[in-house]
């Protein structure tokens, strides 16, 4: 590690430093996998009309149910089988991870960004303004989640775009509540002070030198979101409040596999492994950008 | 200051702490019976059935709650019942009854019969339980169906009539439907009726325990036959898959409403031709759907045999061309399903002059077997003949709503209809006529029909109306019919029971082997 | 301090409020209770008629004053499907979920808390990697799933526990276990990284220079200061779970919890039961936040009220 940073701390040019940075990934393997993971889920869910094998939303009843290919009754043309409706569950997967995906980057994006910011106002301003805010975080943290979600699906109605509406809705108090509690104990701190003594603005201060230094745990908390929130549209789409049938998402794959789970283990099996390796691999490579390009952590090396 | 707020943050933690463990620990379940384990004694005088949800109430006479209807149809009886494989109604609380009158019935009542609480059946009970039911104050979610009924009265000490509002033939099957209660019992606990259950039934309520289970025991003092089997416990699994697991687990003696696909699994399985069939309402009124040629087309276009043998693993019958099943009054023995044949459905389609609108399919999920999958299915079907079908998930409420508003009703819709009446009065009157709250269906003929039939007191006549209307909307469309769903039960090795085409799980028809 | 609290406890009759209207403003824009609770084949006047007996052709406002009316008394009325007072069925749900929750929570904390802090000592070490990756996997699996492979495997195959229902020990084990991993896996990596955070800041070489006891450095100051997100993020996920998102837990399990009865209250359209369930979570969640915020000063004595 120190030897790493002696090299670090010298950095003549941007190129050397990112040729520098794709080294260490390289060197460390299990984010280098995990990246090389992540840009195979990203390329076939961006090229799924080319590569998915059959189409997604049509199948034939009568071939419902089939294992996998390399097990006894399995047909080659389904290479992970055909689900309950007789269709391809490779190329549901494919498109699924589109809906999935995206519904958890806007998610997390949107929610993330603005629980953010009102945290960080928040927290920083303190008195009424904090008083009002956490008011509101409270009433709708306080309040079933389901409840509101239902809510914009009925005025709304169901689709993808309402569905990231209402998890957007119901998550953004989590990253308001984080920022506000890290704002709270970074606000008095020195170096804060100093910042404010030198007459920095305010958005210097929050942006320049309290976010880079509350960061981390952000971060943190907006994968464990991403994985929650894939989680919730599979809770919603199963509800019926979700993602809308042929079409696929992994959570609707999930939700409506798990009743076979004892004959048919496929339906759920495969689209848990995608989530969970796409969302173990984003943190990981999330992980190695963090060390590599936050200051704080650069200037530990 | 700094010392204090820790101290008092430390207090309210210790007393949210201590609340919480006061909660948890105060409402624990009272000293429970020594938990069954799963190797049971040689010979059980208890089983466990696993019903799909709790019930709401134990007054059988306040929801429309079918998992209650599973406890309360053996706490408590009607006048008549029904024969659970022929759905002929029968003597039970009444030995016989006659019609004075169109519009008056008189009943004879058992003699010596006992509530639960040692009171004996008498015509006030059976007055009071009628005039009960129809008091639009009490509110009965069930009360639609003794809408006829205008009031009871007592003739002497064992005879009571019913009078209705205007002709009814359906009279006794409705009554098969209305429990009797004690008025005693009920004018003196109030509230507590929805948790204290009196009937006449072979079996009594012993505990309630919310959430967790409720106990019943033999009634022995039951005026018919003795049932077979001392005690039973209700037990709530809402998910099916946990339901079969506890079977297998042998924590359950019966699971009611599992999938075919869990039916290979379980130790024994029991089926009966259920009450629900699946259906698409077709709009007749206006749309793509108006058109005859189109209807028949969509009719022609769907595989019922492949839908009955793979989505539901052949736990389905193909429905006969119509929503009855044999047995019911108005089932129409010379209707046939529409055989499947996609080509002749390709040319209706041309010949009706359709050039690719948009048509749209309403369905739901979640609360019928299978629900959304039928949906989809279907849907590929017709997508197979070229309509450019757009199938939509309502959540229930909305779902409701459609099938209730009819300017909002879609060129299909997809329902499932239960004719617990087992008579084709209440389907025709509600989804065919063309005032009916469900009915996307306009034809003034058979509207005329369907009237004439409510009052028709001639049952040979009345069945003859009824073919001839199930014949009309066979012919120029309804809906598409596709199947009659089985009710599907898992049984623990030792447990014997026929299922009831009535879909009653009826504990004092079930023997436990070596018995 | 005291006056703190006082406001605090303001705020929160407050907050109940905010949560109370809101409730009954969504009640009445999604619901429809007249057609869930007659059966499908009845007709207009009998809808009608219901809706009249529920009081529901009232003007909103009057509904909305009776309501209110109501509250204050803790009179929600009587549930429309059970007959019973409302909140007295609310509350008799609370304790099975309460066990549930605060078992599973205590289980999580006790785990990933000193999990994390290990991890973040030796970050990059075996166990650090090992952590990092089950507790992210944990967090992504939907419980319902991880519910169900359970009870297939230590239910129905081993036979060690029960496959569902409330009691004894053979019965919690397995929820607690299904619902505790996603707070664990959420507090352990939060811990983490605040904890890596912490080490790495200045104060921290300040103190090993100044020949701290690695002990002191590491409990007194770090994990006191690494605290405050472990909190937050906790305190989410408690109120979260209490807030219902137990209910695909209990589910699977058929416990009979507060979560359950959520879902079935909002598919029935039962308002009162709703209405009141709404109001006991809200109740709960808001004395939780409170005793999260004011715990705040326990670990970070920077933060002043």
């Amino acid at each position: 590690m120190s030897q790493e940073s002696v090299a670090y701390l010298t950095p003549t040019s941007r190129r050397q430093r990112a040729v520098s940075a794709l080294h260490r990934l390289w060197q460390d393997k299990v984010a280098f996998f995990a990246a090389v993971f992540l840009l195979i889920v990203i390329f076939s869910t961006l090229a799924a009309p080319w590569i998915s094998p059959h189409d997604p939303a049509v199948g034939k009843i009568g071939n419902r149910l089939k294992p996998p290919a390399w097990m006894e009754g399995g047909d080659p043309n389904y290479l992970l089988g055909t689900d309950q409706q007789g269709r391809d569950v490779l190329s549901r997967i494919i498109w699924g991870g589109r809906v999935s995906l995206t519904v958890g980057f806007v998610v997390v994006g949107l929610a993330g960004a603005f629980g953010t910011l009102v945290g960080l106002i928040s927290g920083y301003f303190g008195r009424w303004v904090d008083l009002l805010i956490m008011r509101i975080v409270d009433v709708q943290s306080s309040f079933p989640g389901l409840l509101v979600a239902l809510t914009f699906v009925m005025v709304l109605g169901p689709g993808q775009w309402n569905l990231i509406a209402a998890l957007t809705f119901n998550g953004w108090m989590i990253h308001a509540r984080m920022a506000r509690s890290q704002v709270l104990s970074m606000r008095e701190t020195t170096m804060v002070e100093s910042a404010r003594a030198i007459g920095c603005t305010t958005s210097q201060t929050l942006f320049g030198h309290i976010l880079p230094n509350i960061i981390s745990p952000l971060i943190t908390t907006y994968v464990l979101e991403m994985a929650h929130m894939i989680g919730a549209e599979a809770t919603m789409s199963f509800l019926g409040y979700g993602i809308q049938p042929p079409q696929a998402s992994w959570g609707l794959m999930i939700g409506e596999g798990r009743v076979y789970i004892t004959n048919a283990w496929w339906l759920v099996t495969f689209p848990g492994l995608a989530v969970a390796l796409t969302i173990l691999s984003l943190n990981l490579v999330g992980n190695w950008v963090r060390t590599e390009f936050d200051p704080l952590h650069r200037s530990r090396h | 200051m700094k010392v204090w707020s820790r101290v008092i943050a430390l207090l309210l933690a210790v007393v949210l702490g201590i609340s919480l463990a006061g909660c948890s620990s105060g409402q624990k379940p009272a000293e429970k019976p020594a938990e069954k384990q799963p190797e049971a004694p040689k010979v059980k005088d208890s089983i466990t059935i696993a019903l799909q949800g709790e019930p709401t109430s134990l007054d059988p006479q306040f929801p429309d709650d079918g998992n209650m209807r599973a406890v309360t149809d053996n706490v408590f009886e009607g006048l008549l019942e029904l024969d659970g494989q022929t759905l002929k109604p029968k003597p039970a609380l009444a030995t016989e009854y006659k019609v004075v009158n169109p519009t008056t019935w008189e009943f004879k009542l058992r003699s010596g019969v006992k509530f639960h609480n040692g009171e004996t059946l008498t015509a006030d009970d059976v007055v009071f339980s009628v005039t009960r039911i129809i008091d639009p104050k009490f509110k009965s979610q069930i009360a639609g169906n003794f809408s006829s009924i205008k009031t009871a009265k007592k003739v002497d000490d064992s005879t009571v009539q019913i009078i209705t509002n205007g002709p009814d033939p359906a009279m006794p099957v409705r009554l098969t439907l209305l429990k009797i209660m004690n008025k005693k019992h009920v004018e003196s606990v109030g509230d507590k009726v929805t948790t204290q259950p009196v009937g006449t039934g072979p079996y009594k309520v012993t505990e309630w325990n919310r959430g967790v289970h409720i106990l019943v025991e033999r009634f022995d003092q039951y005026w018919g036959n003795k049932p077979s089997i001392p005690k039973a416990k209700y037990r709530f699994i809402q998910e099916g898959s946990t339901r079969l697991s506890a079977l297998k687990a042998g924590e359950i003696d019966l699971a009611v409403n599992l999938l075919p696909e869990y039916a290979k699994e379980v130790p024994q399985v029991a089926t009966a031709e259920g009450l629900e069939f699946p259906f698409i309402r077709l709009n007749h009124f206006k749309g793509i759907m108006a058109n005859k040629l189109m209807r028949l087309a969509v009719n022609y276009a769907i595989d019922k045999e492949a839908i009955a043998k793979n989505l539901f693993g052949g736990y389905a019958t193909v429905a006969q061309g119509q929503l009855f099943k044999p047995g019911y009054v108005g089932f129409n023995p010379n209707l046939k399903p529409y055989p499947y044949d996609p080509e002749k459905a390709k040319e209706l389609i041309k010949q009706a002059g359709y050039k690719g609108e948009k048509i749209q399919l309403i369905a739901e999920r979640g609360r019928y077997l299978k629900d959304g999958e039928f949906a989809e299915a279907i849907s590929m079907m017709l997508r197979d003949v070229g309509l450019n079908v757009e199938l939509k998930y309502y959540d229930w409420q909305e779902w409701l709503k459609t099938l209730f508003n009819r300017e909002r009703a879609p060129d299909m819709m997809y329902s499932s209809h239960g004719n617990e009446m087992f008579d084709a009065d209440r389907t025709f009157s509600s989804l065919v006529h063309s005032k009916g709250p469900m009915s996307s269906y306009n034809s003034a003929e058979v509207d005329k029909k369907i009237d004439q039939a409510r009052t028709e007191m001639d049952p040979a006549k009345r069945q003859k109306l009824y073919e001839e209307i199930g014949q009309m909307i066979y012919d120029d469309p309804a809906f598409i019919c596709v199947v009659n769903l089985k009710d599907i039960y898992g049984l623990s090795k030792d447990l014997q029971w026929k299922p009831r085409q009535d879909s009653r799980i009826t504990l004092y028809e079930m023997k436990l082997a070596g018995q | 301090m005291l006056r703190y609290v006082f406001t605090r406890l303001i705020y929160t009759v407050v907050v109940i409020l905010g949560v109370s209207l809101l409730v009954f403003v969504i009640t009445h824009v999604i619901g429809n209770p007249v057609n869930v609770m007659l059966p499908l084949q009845a007709s207009e006047e009998e809808r009608a008629q219901l809706k009249h007996q529920l009081g529901l052709d009232k003007p909103l406002s009057t509904q909305l004053k009776e309501f209110l009316a109501g509250m204050v008394r803790l009179d929600f009325g009587k549930s429309w499907w059970q007959q019973e007072p409302a909140l007295q069925l609310a509350l008799r749900r609370v304790p099975a979920t309460f066990q549930l929750v605060i078992m599973a929570f205590t289980v999580a904390a006790l785990i990933s808390i000193p999990l994390g802090i290990i991890a973040a000592y030796r970050p990059g070490s075996i166990i650090d990697r090992f952590l990092t990756t089950t507790s992210l996997v944990g967090v992504c699996l939907p419980s319902f799933w991880v519910g169900l492979l359970l009870v297939i495997t230590f239910a129905v195959k081993l036979g060690w526990f029960a496959t569902s229902g409330y009691g004894t020990y053979r019965h919690i084990v397995l929820p607690v276990v299904t619902l505790a991993i996603l707070p664990a896996g959420h507090m352990a990596q939060i811990m983490r990284f605040s904890m890596l955070d912490q080490l790495n800041q200045q104060y921290v070489t300040t103190a090993r220079a100044k020949g701290l006891d690695e002990a002191t450095v590491v409990f007194k100051h770090a994990l006191k200061n690494a605290a405050t997100a472990v909190l937050t993020m906790g305190g989410m996920d408690l109120g979260r779970m209490l807030a219902g998102e137990t209910a695909a837990v209990e589910m699977v399990y058929a416990w009979p919890g507060f979560g359950s009865l959520i879902l079935e209250t909002i598919a029935r359209q039962d308002f009162p039961l709703l209405q009141a369930s709404v109001f006991v979570v809200a109740v709960i969640i808001c004395l939780i936040n409170l005793a999260v915020d004011l715990s705040y000063g326990l670990f970070d004595p920077r933060i002043r009220y």
